[in-house]
């Protein structure tokens, strides 16, 4: 069974995947907004979408607006390329399936 | 050979323990969010917070506003989302069902249907917030139905390719033309999963906070005005939950409690509704 389903439980974990890296609000809400990359997992620190999300309101000019929007742009490709494997994957099982 | 049943027996039932082990806590989650909301909100849930304006820290009141606000924003949004979404889905299961475009189609609104809500927001306010000069509650629905569309487009298209086609054919010898066989014979017979969708595309957008933070932003005031800011649930959560004041995380904890609950019973009458239609 897992064999034969192997692509199609790959490319479900993938789609998690995707969807985990935009999650924004459950993450923005524990992870503290600290611009720092640190070593420890348990210390502070930040991702993509709660950056935007903490920081856009408070955005003053145009560099600071411009650079938000340029993360969410790299966010936005990295999830596209996730999911589009995801789906590559998830749609070449349901062909040989039928 | 009667040990080597009883190896591969015991074997079985560790791996079966394993998996029910895995199944409990995936449920376990749900159980545990439910019972810490319950735990937390329910104090706080009186009639007060529905007939009360929120308040400033330090005050009594409810959350009147941002649940008309939330109300407003879906119902908006999925009045704005839906008729995009069926016509789509009923182009790809009626018109082009194996043509090229479908697949790019489909292909980018299973993407679309998973993509980070945040992402939509910012597009919204690119092109709707900034051009506008000003926040409003029209950018935030319009940026909801961003988000109804991919999940309407799936379900019709998938609802519309499970009618037979004996159905079809049937309709067209009688003369029935093209359009009316998809609107009197497909639709009627796709209903109920093409209602599911919508209702799960409701569930989906009335707990997004994201694409709200910079569309409809949040009011603290009353305020039916699609052209001014909006208080939602979500944004209200967010900013109450976060803030230093017992009263208003109290008030938070009770919010996600009511949003948490409708979303619940919204996704049970889906899924009762598409059960309704395999079974008959």
């Amino acid at each position: 069974m897992l064999p034969y389903t192997r692509g199609g439980v790959i490319g479900g974990v993938m789609l998690g995947l995707g969807r985990a890296l935009g999650e924004t609000m459950a993450v923005t809400f524990v992870i503290g907004n600290a611009h720092r990359v640190s070593a420890s997992l348990l210390a502070p620190g930040t991702t993509i979408s709660a950056t935007i999300a903490n920081e856009f309101t408070v955005a003053v000019g145009d560099l600071y607006t411009s650079s938000l929007i340029a993360l969410g742009l790299i966010l936005f490709v990295i999830t596209f390329i996730v999911l589009a494997i995801a789906r590559y994957m998830l749609m070449r099982i349901e062909r040989r399936i039928g | 050979m009667a040990q080597l049943y009883a190896a591969r027996r015991r074997r079985n039932r560790i791996m079966m323990g394993l998996s029910l082990a895995a199944t409990l806590m995936g449920l376990g989650w749900l159980v545990a969010i439910l019972a810490v909301l319950l735990w937390e909100g329910l104090s706080g849930l009186s009639l007060a917070v529905f007939t009360e304006m929120t308040p400033p820290p330090g005050a009594a009141g409810g959350l009147l506003n941002p649940i008309v606000g939330s109300l407003f924003l879906t119902i908006l949004a999925v009045l704005i989302g839906t008729p995009v979404g069926i016509l789509a889905g009923t182009y790809m299961a009626e018109y082009g069902r194996h043509d090229r475009v479908t697949s790019v189609v489909r292909f980018i609104n299973d993407i679309l249907l998973s993509a980070p809500s945040i992402v939509v927001g910012l597009f919204i306010y690119e092109v709707m917030v900034a051009p506008m000069g000003h926040f409003s509650g029209l950018a935030g629905a319009v940026a909801l139905a961003v988000i109804v569309i991919p999940v309407v487009v799936r379900t019709t298209e998938d609802m519309l390719i499970l009618v037979p086609n004996q159905l079809r054919e049937a309709a067209a010898a009688l003369g029935t033309p093209r359009a009316f066989v998809i609107t009197t014979v497909c639709y009627r017979a796709a209903k109920a999963g093409m209602i599911t969708g919508v209702l799960l595309a409701t569930a989906r957008i009335s707990g997004e906070t994201a694409p709200l933070l910079f569309t409809a932003l949040n009011n603290q005031f009353w305020s039916t005005n699609l052209n001014a800011p909006m208080a939602s649930l979500p944004t209200v959560i967010f900013q109450f939950a976060l803030s230093p004041y017992k009263d208003w995380q109290a008030l938070a904890w009770t919010g996600a409690l009511i949003i948490t609950f409708t979303v619940l019973a919204l996704s049970i009458v889906a899924r009762a509704l598409a059960a309704s239609r395999e079974s008959s």
